[in-house]
């Protein structure tokens, strides 16, 4: 077990906390940041192996890594579904303010600041149908009326982040009205302090307000919005193809580790000479090993392991790709004609690191689809001037593609 | 990883996006997705990528072939159709001759360009067949001309200039690299020029094939052979025919998909074959040239054994074309009947010359190897083989240890065995290309085994007096048993036609029979011609002719005996084979025995003395036997009885 301590900082339990939220992508990348350090350190990882040759190899597929990082962090607040995470942020904000202490608003009464409670909720509610009447104005002005467009209407203009914004801030200063009687005392003076910050988050608001205004004379361009399509679409290509060429990566170098090992890639026919020594063996009294995704490979492990028996021994091995659900992850290596001993599969185990969820499989590729539909719709119309446009995108995905190709 | 190809699918989009502006009549959208065919092209050659290249080149025959159907529907569609054809054979001429040379950048020796000019013409080769087919003679004449453009690169004779300057030089690592690039760019060019050239002629003769099936008319004919009017010599055509009939390369070019007609359905169906059409293309070019030289120098041997086949597959076709000589008289530009078989005849000569050539190569190789150890010693066991198992009697006599050497040569002993005469099949005995294993050698050794068997009841019937007659098998050996008996001697074998064990099925059920398969052990177990038990007496099968119907019964030790002779040369001192190869003397004694045989091939074309020598060297002489006899000692000793049929 030694060799997964090395491997990672934290016990193999934690990782696999990871890699359940890897979908949350926020928690991850957090993850991942406490991690970095050790991480960055050890070479013993595939992934990390294939990443480093990914990015050195393809770097026009990276914009840089705080750009990526801002990207990370600003669709995960746009999302849709984490509104608990504007929440959040609304309460802390709230909290924030009411310690910071600004001497030059601070100067009404506790009486005042009542009164004030009430108005920053009425000036709040004001706000809101402001901003609602600028969603309706938005939307009824947007010149691609596409399901795909609203969606990065929403996505630009941060339209549900700055909704849950306003509802969350309209509902602490209710709180906060409904509360000026509960403060007595000395802690009249915290009350003061909250109403202030409830007029922080007011004005905050209006900003956003301004934002929203900003999209909508953007996007009331049709070129704007088919720019902003087509800069998507380059996005969901350069994922992809950094997905794959990082399965390719992965691939290749497992490959080319068992190359420089000595051991051979198995045919079938050795496999099956190895089914038989099974079933002949003591093979029956061990249960089959439960299925599991494979997570990574700890690739100077295996080269310690078999690095001094490869000189004696012939060894074949069974492709273990990242990310395939396998149950013969104690068995991927093994000498001709005879058994793995249970030490053996131990060692061989303690070089897989695997996970019970399923890696994502399929990066949707959503733009692709809308620029098919779109081809064929102006075709079917005759705007060739339309066509030109999606051919030269076109273009430009084959030029990715064949920029970045794996060359043996 | 299908699912990560971020450019899949965009190629059948982008042939529904063609499909449908050609639909729509829609010039400018049509223009806009052409050029984007060209620019991926282009892209795909840059970056070496061959895959993407298969996917789009056909592009252009398809949406030609789809605008003619469009056009044929309906006239309003000319334009467009127009259009599209000019601009297929255009772009394509375009690929093949500057893109491939501008944008391929080969990264190594083994670059993929040979690849990309592959396919380029294989979609030329596409449009000119889908245009051929729509009997679009106008768009036809266009496309070939742009056509003709690519096929005019000429041989570079500078380019081999520089090559033989560069070899004649000193071996510098410099030089080496320089030479390895320039001889790269001339087989490039060689192959440049080959695709070129099988395209023209496979075009051609598939015209000539569908005139000949009578889906042309004689003017179109006329109109595609005027464009069609490049000559070629008669090296390449030769060559280009042998690359082509190659059966590997069916595939190629796509030949093999050419059809003329609608796929029937519900129907086994075979398109036209490749070979036979392209073989009909060839004898007619032939038939229209006239004349030609013959230089088979630099061909590969496998080019030529495989002109073998070419021959008849020529004479069959130029047959055909002689029982339809009207039909072809104007395309073939021959007058009368006489004169077209002057010039078939020419042809076919000229052949038979290349398929004489070949075989003379072969022949004399074949005269003057030597003989291969190894091939000789397997032949040698295995005539061995065939011997030991058919020799029965031998067999007993060393069982029963009745036997004895001789040495001197006083005692006379029979010679069994025969002198064979192999013709041309010293092939089985040397090594190499021309080796051959010739099937049905077993019976020789064999028969030798069943003479010596022959001889032995030869020997034993003499005096036979024929009285003791029986029908019943279990009865005749009784009988016999009686008389060996009441003349004192005991009976060690029973010997029988085992034909004859069948003939009589009571003996199966007679009590005194115990059949081999029931017996445990005996000391004949491993016997083949042993049968069984009777009385416990061991009952041998045998199959000469001399013991048709008879048995003997016998005291076998004290009746028989054999003398035989052995010689350290023969095969295990007792089996003489000799391989003997032909000398000159002795292959001018055999051609004047059989002067008709050796001079004259099938093509009916006259060897030289010379040459038929060397053919006749081709042959070699088995000489086998065994010198032995076999001796009645005792002639009370044995009883022979006749079954015997009412």
């Amino acid at each position: 077990m030694s060799g997964l301590f090395t491997f990672l900082p934290a016990p193999a339990k934690s990782l696999r906390f990871t890699v359940t939220l890897r979908k949350n992508q926020f928690i991850s990348l957090f993850l991942e940041m406490v991690y970095l350090k050790s991480w960055l350190l050890q070479k013993d990882s595939l992934r990390k192996q294939a990443q480093m040759k990914l990015m050195k190899n393809h770097q026009k597929l990276y914009t840089g890594m705080l750009l990526g990082i801002k990207n990370i962090i600003f669709d995960y607040f746009t999302d849709r579904k984490n509104w608990f995470v504007v929440v959040l942020l609304v309460l802390s904000l709230l909290g924030i303010f009411t310690f910071i202490h600004i001497d030059l608003f601070a100067v009404f009464s506790f009486k005042e600041g009542k009164v004030l409670a009430d108005q920053r909720t009425s000036n709040v509610a004001t706000i809101i149908s402001m901003t609602l009447a600028v969603v309706g104005l938005l939307m009824s002005n947007l010149a691609i009326k596409e399901p795909l467009a609203y969606s990065i209407l929403f996505k630009q203009s941060y339209l549900y982040f700055i909704i849950y914004f306003t509802l969350s801030s309209i509902f602490m200063l209710m709180i906060i009205s409904t509360l000026r009687d509960s403060f007595t005392g000395e802690y009249e003076y915290l009350y003061n302090r909250l109403v202030l910050a409830g007029t922080y988050l007011a004005l905050i608001i209006l900003f956003f307000i301004g934002h929203l205004f900003r999209t909508i004379i953007k996007v009331i361009n049709p070129s704007y919005i088919n720019k902003s399509l087509q800069e998507e679409l380059i996005k969901e290509t350069r994922r992809i193809l950094q997905e794959s060429l990082f399965r390719q990566y992965c691939t290749k170098e497992y490959h080319a580790v068992m190359k420089a090992l000595n051991i051979d890639f198995n045919s079938l026919s050795i496999a099956f000479d190895v089914a038989v020594a099974a079933d002949a063996g003591e093979q029956n009294k061990t249960p089959e090993l439960k299925s599991r995704y494979v997570f990574d490979i700890n690739i100077n492990k295996i080269k310690k392991e078999y690095s001094e028996k490869t000189k004696t021994g012939k060894y074949h091995y069974t492709s273990l790709v990242i990310g395939k659900q396998t149950n013969e992850y104690d068995n991927f290596i093994w000498d001709y004609s005879q058994v793995n001993t249970d030490k053996e599969k131990s060692i061989l185990k303690s070089c897989v690191i695997l996970t019970d969820k399923e890696l994502e499989k399929d990066t949707p590729s959503t733009y692709r689809q809308y620029f098919d539909q779109k081809l064929e719709d102006y075709t079917q119309n005759g705007k060739h001037k339309e066509v030109g446009n999606i051919l030269t995108m076109y273009l430009e995905l084959y030029d990715l593609e064949m920029q970045n190709t794996i060359h043996e | 990883m299908s699912n990560y190809e971020i450019t899949a699918g965009i190629e059948n989009r982008i042939w529904s996006a063609i499909n449908k502006s050609i639909s729509n009549n829609d010039r400018a959208t049509f223009r806009e997705l052409l050029s984007f065919v060209r620019k991926v092209t282009s892209k795909a050659i840059g970056h070496d990528s061959l895959t993407v290249f298969k996917q789009y080149i056909f592009f252009f025959s398809r949406f030609y072939s789809l605008s003619f159907s469009k056009y044929k529907d309906n006239p309003s569609y000319q334009s467009l159709y127009t259009d599209c054809a000019e601009m297929a054979a255009l772009h394509l001429k375009e690929i093949i001759l500057y893109e491939i040379k501008i944008f391929y950048k080969p990264k190594s020796i083994d670059a993929h360009e040979a690849e990309f000019y592959y396919w380029g013409f294989f979609g030329f080769n596409q449009l000119l067949f889908n245009m051929v087919n729509n009997h679009d003679i106008v768009q036809f004449e266009d496309a070939f001309g742009e056509f003709s453009q690519i096929n005019l690169r000429s041989r570079d004779f500078e380019l081999e200039n520089k090559i033989q300057v560069l070899q004649l030089k000193q071996n510098t690592p410099d030089n080496q690299t320089e030479l390895q690039i320039l001889e790269r760019e001339r087989d490039l060019n060689i192959q440049f020029n080959a695709y070129g050239r099988h395209v023209f002629s496979g075009i051609k003769a598939w015209v000539y094939f569908i005139f000949q099936e009578g889906k042309i008319s004689h003017e179109e004919l006329k109109s595609y052979l005027n464009q069609l009017n490049t000559p070629l010599s008669f090296k390449e055509l030769l060559n280009d025919i042998l690359y082509m009939r190659n059966t590997g390369i069916s595939q190629y070019l796509g030949w093999d998909n050419w059809d003329y007609q609608q796929r029937p359905n519900n129907k086994l169906y075979y398109p036209p074959d490749p070979h036979l059409w392209l073989t009909l293309g060839f004898s007619i070019e032939l038939i229209r040239a006239g004349s030609f030289y013959v230089d088979v120098e630099n061909m590969s041997s496998e080019e030529l054994s495989s002109i073998n086949f070419l021959y008849d597959s020529v004479k069959e076709q130029v047959n055909n074309l002689k029982e339809n000589f009207e039909k072809w008289r104007l395309a073939l530009n021959i007058n009368s009947l006489e004169d077209f078989e002057v010039r078939a005849k020419k042809v076919l000569d000229a052949l038979a010359i290349v398929k004489r050539q070949n075989y003379s190569v072969q022949e004399r190789t074949v005269a003057e190897s030597n003989l291969d150890a190894d091939l000789v010693a397997a032949f040698k066991l295995s005539m061995w083989n065939a011997w030991e198992r058919r020799a029965n009697m031998r067999r007993l006599f060393n069982f029963f240890a009745n036997k004895e050497e001789i040495t001197s040569d006083e005692i006379k002993l029979m010679q069994t065995g025969r002198i064979i005469f192999l013709r041309k099949a010293k092939v089985m005995f040397i090594a190499g290309d021309y080796h051959l294993q010739i099937g049905g050698t077993e019976p020789w050794g064999g028969d030798l085994g069943t003479a010596e068997d022959n001889l032995f009841f030869h020997n034993i019937l003499k005096g036979w007096a024929e009285d003791l007659k029986e029908s019943s098998l279990a009865r005749l050996i009784d009988s016999s048993l009686l008389k060996l008996n009441n003349k004192g001697k005991t009976a060690t074998i029973i010997l029988l036609e085992s034909y004859l064990i069948n003939r009589d099925a009571a003996f199966f059920e007679n009590e005194n029979y115990i059949s081999k398969s029931d017996i445990i052990d005996s000391e004949f177990a491993n016997n083949k011609s042993f049968l069984g038990e009777y009385k416990g007496i061991p009952v041998i099968g045998l199959t000469s002719n001399y013991i048709k119907n008879k048995i003997v019964v016998a005291a076998f030790d004290e009746a028989f005996s054999m003398l035989y002779k052995t010689d350290n040369v023969w095969y295990n001192n007792l089996l003489q084979i000799d391989l003997k190869e032909i000398d000159n003397e002795a292959a001018a004694q055999r051609l004047l025995k059989e002067p008709e045989y050796w001079k004259t091939t099938d093509e009916g074309i006259e060897l030289t003395d010379d040459e038929a020598i060397t053919m006749i060297k081709t042959s070699i002489v088995l000489e086998t036997g065994t010198v032995l006899n076999f001796v009645v000692k005792d002639p009370e000793a044995y009883v022979i009885g006749q079954f015997h049929v009412d």
